[in-house]
């Protein structure tokens, strides 16, 4: 592999990475407060690329007010899931919710086959976020550098939102003791539903991203990502948000490097991915960023 | 008095022959949802169009359509298959659409000697020592020495890049095919690399076929894959000529998604709505595009012309006799359908392929290559 190539291979990498890192985000953020693997993330995901496509196509909207629209749609799904699905079974034994997840899982691609069919749809994003640059010989798409850009950004805006504000301390104590903090006169339901608005808008503005990179949207389009982001959440420590962007990152990365270095074996790199995380997780257990006192800190 | 006789006997005769006329049930499977949900749609409306104009046999035996969706999975094509010939009992089964999902059926139509009728599945072992299962559609043995062969005398591409789907038979199948004729006329694979469907992101495969300097790229991907792969070669700055099967310009959604990055792709192929026409197939493209809004797909066509073969063995042998069903399908001499004339010899189809291109997004004829 010649040097321009490795650069290109780089950036396929960071391209690809960086959207299962803001998927990652989410599970990472309910799995930190609930204990919950929440499997409906990536289905939200591609919900939010669905309304998107919609507003744009059926509403009219341009395409940053239908992302606005499929956000905060996101949102208000996440909260409304939160109460029908979780909110019962909050004192039940966590393997229901788990179950719960799954079962919303299914709905949610069930019942977008029925309305939209389950033949790919065309997302048509603006001309202007799939243009070309062409620097000496190495090519991206103004999305490549945009995504990317935009996961850090909202990475360092978490945090700050997590560690400087009110609601953030609150999420963090939650995320440390459930059960003590209600006692503490704190509305539990409120905070894990700010958890859920916030996991759930990551999922929305990733699932537009996503539908921008690769512009063919269906109702399945969340099942593979969704299983690379929660490897990647795990990978880099499920429940810390900076693991969780580290591991989708990196996870993209093996991904490509996986296919560079053997092209005969292109078709398995999912398996080099999951092979690279089990790797990892022989030698340590909680993930890249994870802590080992893990009851201890969230975050 | 004998008014009302007459006319009893003149409504009780009629109704008898009512009653005399049977009700054949020919199965179709298709999917009609799952990864290529989108065959499954142009696939219908071919059979919806000919069982529009064909619903009953020339005895005025009324023909019933029994269609399953296998959700492009083969176990569901399986179960498909198994239903049709045990419950429905079905005269003919036609479909499913590719080839994985055709290799799941094979055996029961084999087992339960029930003719089966594969429009477009192209694998070579879909018909290979079956003796109840027939293609129209030529095999991929013959679709990749006619692409090997366009990319190196036509096109004087002689490094050629492989980019194919390991998970299924098809792509396997192409790939085996062009390689082989691709070296016997001196071409050299400078690389080989496989992109999964389901997956969305191509580039990694797509730098390494830069790096390799190959001058073409053979494609035997399908449409969904297809049209992304288009598109980040296009953005990766890849200018060379891309050559397909069957399958991958054969969705509009492919247009939709390529756009400008699909120009000038080439696929080898069944037919061509810009070539000579019989006149079933003009009549067909006038029906299609009047209902449907848009150019003819192959796969449409393809149905339609199964559908047709398989009414017109029933007509010659009557619904029950599936052996000579059978034997009348496997064995037609230049059956005159939509996609052309053909003839089946032992189940496979001989007739001509076409190359067609993709220009200013359409689908355009460029040449026929006789068998």
């Amino acid at each position: 592999m010649d040097f321009l190539t490795l650069i290109q291979q780089c950036i396929n990498g960071i391209s690809l990475g960086s959207t299962y890192a803001l998927i990652a985000i989410g599970y990472t953020m309910v799995y930190g407060c609930l204990r919950l693997i929440n499997f409906a993330h990536a289905d939200i995901m591609m919900v939010g690329a669905f309304l998107s496509f919609f507003a744009i196509n059926s509403l009219g909207l341009p395409f940053i007010a239908s992302a606005i629209f499929a956000i905060l749609l996101c949102i208000l799904l996440g909260i409304i899931i939160d109460k029908i699905a979780y909110l019962p079974l909050r004192s039940a034994p966590r393997i229901s919710m788990l179950i719960t997840a799954i079962g919303i899982s299914f709905f949610l691609e069930n019942i977008f086959n029925v309305f939209f069919g389950s033949t790919p749809k065309f997302f048509n994003a603006p001309e202007f976020l799939s243009q070309n640059i062409n620097i000496v010989g190495i090519s991206l798409t103004h999305i490549t550098i945009i995504i990317p850009a935009v996961t850090i950004l909202l990475l360092i805006m978490l945090l700050q939102f997590l560690y400087n504000t009110k609601q953030g301390m609150a999420i963090r104590a939650t995320a440390f003791d459930i059960h003590t903090i209600g006692l503490m006169g704190i509305n539990v339901n409120t905070i894990i539903a700010i958890v859920f608005a916030i996991g759930s808008s990551l999922a929305g503005i990733g699932g537009i991203f996503y539908a921008v990179s690769y512009p063919t949207i269906d109702p399945l389009m969340g099942v593979l990502i969704g299983l690379k982001a929660f490897a990647a959440a795990v990978l880099g420590g499920i429940g810390s948000v900076g693991g969780a962007v580290l591991g989708g990152f990196i996870l993209g990365f093996t991904e490509v490097m996986a296919v560079a270095i053997f092209p005969n074996l292109g078709g398995y790199k999912d398996a080099f991915a999951f092979l690279f995380l089990i790797l990892v997780l022989l030698f340590r257990p909680v993930g890249i960023m994870g802590d080992w006192k893990l009851e201890k800190s969230r975050f | 008095m004998r008014k009302v006789f007459v006319s009893l006997t003149l409504a009780f005769g009629m109704f008898a022959s009512a009653v005399s006329a049977e009700t054949i049930k020919v199965g179709v499977v298709l999917p009609i949802s799952g990864a290529v949900g989108g065959f499954g749609e142009l696939g219908k409306r071919g059979i919806d169009i000919a069982y529009k104009n064909q619903s009953t046999t020339k005895n005025g035996d009324k023909i019933e359509l029994v269609l399953i969706d296998n959700k492009s999975d083969k176990i569901e094509s399986a179960n498909a298959m198994q239903k049709l010939v045990s419950t429905d009992k079905v005269s003919v089964v036609i479909g499913p659409m590719i080839s994985t999902n055709a290799l799941a059926m094979t055996k029961i139509a084999d087992d339960s000697k029930t003719p089966l009728i594969s429009p477009v599945a192209t694998n070579d072992r879909v018909t290979k020592g079956k003796k109840f299962v027939s293609r129209i559609s030529f095999a991929d043995s013959f679709q990749g020495i006619i692409a090997a062969n366009l990319a190196i005398k036509d096109l004087g591409a002689n490094r050629a890049a492989i980019l194919f789907d390991n998970s299924s038979d098809y792509s396997i199948g192409l790939t085996k095919a062009f390689r082989d004729q691709y070296k016997k006329l001196g071409g050299e694979i400078v690389i080989e690399t496989n992109a999964q469907a389901g997956t969305k992101d191509f580039r990694a495969q797509l730098s390494s076929i830069k790096a390799a300097k190959a001058n073409m790229i053979y494609l035997p991907i399908y449409y969904n894959e297809g049209a992304l792969i288009a598109l980040q070669a296009k953005q990766l700055g890849l200018n060379m000529p891309v050559i397909g099967g069957d399958g991958l310009v054969s969705n509009k959604i492919f247009f939709d998604v390529a756009k400008d990055a699909g120009e000038g792709y080439m696929v080898t192929d069944y037919y061509s709505t810009s070539s000579k026409q019989t006149e079933k197939g003009a009549k067909f493209i006038q029906e299609y595009e009047a209902t449907y809004k848009e150019p003819v797909s192959t796969f449409s066509a393809m149905l339609a012309d199964a559908y047709g073969l398989a009414i017109s063995a029933i007509e010659a042998c009557g619904a029950n006799d599936k052996i000579c069903i059978n034997d009348k399908i496997r064995n037609v001499t230049d059956f005159e359908g939509i996609s052309g004339k053909f003839s089946l010899q032992n189940g496979e189809a001989i007739r001509s392929a076409v190359i067609n291109e993709v220009k200013n997004g359409k689908l355009v004829y460029k040449t026929t290559i006789e068998p």
